[in-house]
């Protein structure tokens, strides 16, 4: 079976996320960059898929600016096989722009399983594993959690509004990772030094022009005033009268 | 003359909030741009349905009636929708930012090659452009754009927008009974709905969580209790569900689920970055814990310091009182 994942570098979900001077885009200095939890969670998926079924071969695939190597290198550690950094010499923010540089990749090779992180953490845009999807005509589901594979059909299990379903779908197909049940595993120095030897293949791309532009960043506006009410028991009371007459909602 | 389209799903006969929240913002643009508005709603046709809208005064209401609601996938409701709007011409179409909205909206985007962004709170539309503000970061940043020179999609953050009914003078009404469509694709085979029906958070007016400081997960008997009293949904940092004490449907923050209820209750919860940013939306905030330097006091409307095992019980049996009477 040959598994895609596209993963995307974020600032890391601790970093402190500030406004530069310009009010249009994130500070840079000290962020630090991580693989998007949610393409973390489909890397464990897609390894364990691996440990289960002969003749898979896992591909990692990223779009980005030169320091996407180092997380591409990571993935190779984790248990990726291969590596392709798609570079992209300027910025763009609109998902169907991206959306179409990974359709026209994943095209060249016939992947089985092209797994998506159900979005990424900085942009939060959830959508890109859909478009792609669409863009190349194949099967897709969101949000998913679990796999099993019987005669060439995938079983996927998704929890949705505290509903579980399950799924049965063919392949191809595009699948969203929800965050799943495995804990992630980290390189030891051992894999860190066997993934030198994998290949991160490196591709220069062009992009359309957005049709969305970013005009401005801005904190949001809070008029909360926060207050330590008291200690103990003895505050419950002051605490239900509070929610009664001043916020009003009980 | 350019359309606004608002389109949404209905299940159970049951209109949500984010449902009226996208059918009146878009009856509000098209009122103040003089654009063309109708409504698509994918639903069993019913009188409950047809009632669900009286308080609009909307132009133009399409319902695919369902056969069934659970035989139609993803790609299929995004071809009934293309079917439908093939002849319009679409300057927005709205999607409310459920998970009907967040499967379907993307997939509209790809076929009509124009941009979606999702989980807006604000959009602004005049004749030159239109500018939305969506939160991104996990809502630590609000992001401005505009979109140059094309039509969009947007869906909507639930609780963004004011539901504004207004006097309805009879509906025009186009049922859409087809049986062309055949779901071929993905096939829901298996639906498992919990042993005990339970509130889920995104649509709780009040949430009760626990955190860490509830030290095992037998205690979070407490933080059930004063949920059930307050007919709360309950839920939980990632501290707890990472270590499997509780499911991760209740995991709110970052990598979990973001809500907005009128009142969240944090028990024995510290208040981590990727905490805050899951219910710093909420109306009103309260926190209870041990540690008078835990951050979430930084945020919460009113904190109480104390063990959590004496101060939630205590609030259990105070809100039975009052509710009782």
């Amino acid at each position: 079976m040959k598994i895609a994942i596209c993963v995307k570098q974020v600032p890391d979900t601790a970093s402190k996320i500030s406004i530069s001077n310009n009010e249009r885009e994130i500070e840079k200095s000290n962020i630090r960059l991580e693989m998007n939890p949610y393409d973390e969670y489909s890397l464990e998926e897609a390894i364990r898929i691996k440990e289960k079924t002969e003749n898979t071969e896992i591909t990692v695939i990223s779009l980005g600016e030169i320091q996407v190597k180092n997380m591409l290198s990571k993935a190779l550690a984790i248990g990726a096989d291969k590596a392709i950094h798609l570079e992209s010499d300027r910025k763009f923010i609109d998902p169907l722009n991206t959306a179409k540089i990974l359709a026209k990749e994943l095209k060249k090779n016939e992947y089985d399983l092209i797994f998506f992180g159900k979005k990424s953490i900085d942009n939060d845009h959830h959508q890109t594993g859909i478009l792609v999807s669409e863009l190349l005509e194949i099967e897709a589901l969101s949000c998913c959690t679990e796999y099993n594979f019987e005669n060439n059909k995938i079983k996927i299990k998704r929890e949705i509004e505290g509903i579980q379903e399950i799924y049965e779908s063919k392949l191809p197909m595009i699948i969203t990772q929800e965050k799943g049940k495995n804990e992630l595993r980290y390189p030891s120095l051992k894999d860190l030094m066997a993934a030198k030897k994998k290949p991160i293949e490196n591709k220069k791309v062009q992009i359309e022009d957005d049709k969305i532009t970013t005009v401005q960043l801005q904190y949001p506006k809070t008029n909360r005033e926060p207050k330590i009410i008291g200690e103990g028991v003895e505050a419950v009371p002051k605490l239900i009268k509070l929610l009664k007459e001043e916020a009003k909602i009980i | 003359m350019e359309e606004i389209i608002a389109i949404v799903e209905i299940k159970n006969n049951k209109f949500k909030n984010y449902d009226y929240e996208v059918i009146s913002k878009a009856r509000k643009i098209a009122k103040e741009n003089n654009l063309n508005n109708s409504t698509i709603i994918l639903a069993k046709n019913s009188d409950e349905i047809r009632a669900g809208l009286k308080h609009f005064q909307l132009e133009k209401v399409n319902i695919f009636n369902y056969k069934n609601e659970q035989e139609y996938d993803s790609k299929l409701k995004k071809e009934i929708i293309l079917e439908i709007i093939k002849e319009n011409n679409p300057k927005i179409i709205l999607f409310p930012g459920n998970v009907f909205g967040k499967d379907i909206a993307p997939r509209l985007s790809a076929k009509l090659d124009i941009p979606l962004l999702t989980d807006c709170v604000e959009i602004e539309c005049t004749d030159q452009d239109i500018s939305i503000t969506r939160p991104i970061f996990t809502g630590k940043i609000l992001q401005k754009n505009k979109i140059l020179n094309s039509g969009c999609i947007i869906t909507i953050k639930p609780n963004s927008f004011s539901i504004e009914k207004e006097k309805s003078s009879g509906l025009e009404i186009n049922i859409i009974d087809e049986n062309q469509y055949e779901n071929k694709g993905i096939k829901l085979i298996e639906i498992k709905k919990p042993e005990i029906e339970k509130i889920d958070v995104l649509d709780a007016d009040i949430i009760v969580s626990g955190g860490r400081g509830l030290q095992d997960p037998d205690k979070f008997n407490i933080i059930e209790e004063l949920a059930k009293v307050l007919g709360a949904a309950t839920g939980a940092s990632r501290a707890v569900v990472d270590a499997g004490w509780r499911p991760y449907s209740e995991q709110v923050g970052q990598t979990g689920k973001i809500v907005s209820p009128k009142l969240y209750i944090a028990c024995g919860i510290s208040g981590a970055v990727q905490h805050q940013v899951g219910m710093i939306n909420s109306d009103i905030i309260v926190a209870i814990n041990k540690d008078p330097n835990a951050p979430i006091f930084k945020f919460a409307d009113y904190g109480i310091i104390g063990d959590v095992f004496d101060i939630v019980p205590a609030l259990t049996n105070e809100f039975k009182n009052i509710l009782d009477k």
